[in-house]
């Protein structure tokens, strides 16, 4: 255990933060939804992680995404470890740099107990909700964050007990209306806060 | 184009959807609940008694006296 990790003890507990660190979360996407919602488990004491994403980090992401000027240009997978490492060297990742699919969600994210739905398409969210509703896995999904203001009304929907579904479900993204960094950065910490209580309260 | 079929009961079903109780007088098919929801079919999946249930099945099946669904619906954005 790192120094960091034995600073989280002061507010988990020893046995809370076995839990946290024993979880396995995989995360699909990681745009605004997936890099934040990671960097705010990582912060919470979560350290093994299945991340996937194709994508490379472009400039227009870094309004929301947590990526650097830097970093423009280089896989998602890759820059999100390295930053992630940075706030806990000692984490347990693994990167899969390929596109997700009906064929293959189910078994790159086999060995999770949590799933984290942070696409930005509605067919990729459909794919995954598809896959992993009845998974038994905790499955964490997001829907309408975009545009800015009224963000009490991005809230979290429980819609079984091992599913649920966090955004205002109405604002989608579109030209008016774009993703920014305080309404998806907020929709992103509650799907980590739903996965922090549900893990705790195991 | 999904025909959406209503038949009237005798007397009340319920349902459980998403957690929620509803109270049914007339027999729905998931069609129907979902068009019902005012929902795009290509942004909802359905989960029935636990199955997810594919589109192309959603006119040929009946909700019947305490059926559970889960209905998720997508907007675009993350």
């Amino acid at each position: 255990m790192n120094v960091f990790e034995e600073a989280l003890i002061q507010y988990f507990g020893k046995p809370g933060l076995d839990k946290i660190q024993s979880t396995v979360v995989g995360i699909a996407g990681l745009g605004g939804l997936g890099s934040n919602c990671s960097a705010c488990l990582v912060r919470s004491g979560f350290r093994k992680f299945i991340l996937a994403d194709f994508d490379k980090v472009e400039l227009n992401n870094l309004n929301r995404q947590f990526y650097f000027l830097d970093q423009v240009g280089l896989n998602k997978t890759d820059c999100l470890k390295a930053n992630l490492l940075r706030i806990n060297p000692d984490l347990d990742i693994t990167l899969v740099t390929q596109k997700i699919s009906k064929d293959n969600a189910a078994v790159v994210f086999a060995d999770c107990d949590v799933v984290v739905e942070a696409f930005d398409k509605v067919e990729y969210k459909c794919l995954m909700a598809e896959v992993f509703l009845g998974s038994g896995k905790l499955f964490v999904s997001a829907s309408g964050m975009a545009g800015w203001g009224n963000s009490d009304a991005i809230r979290i929907k429980k819609i079984k007990d091992s599913c649920f579904l966090v955004g205002d479900n109405c604002s989608e993204v579109a030209g008016l209306l774009p993703p920014c960094a305080p309404r998806v950065t907020i929709a992103a910490a509650k799907e980590a806060d739903v996965i922090l209580s549900w893990v705790l309260g195991r | 184009m999904l025909s959406i079929r209503v038949f009237y009961l005798d007397k009340t079903m319920r349902v459980r959807i998403n957690g929620e109780d509803f109270l049914f007088t007339e027999s729905v098919n998931v069609a129907g609940l979902v068009a019902q929801r005012k929902m795009r079919p290509e942004t909802v999946v359905v989960e029935h008694n636990n199955v997810i249930l594919a589109r192309d099945k959603w006119e040929e099946t009946l909700i019947n006296e305490n059926d559970t669904l889960e209905i998720l619906s997508f907007v675009g954005g993350g």
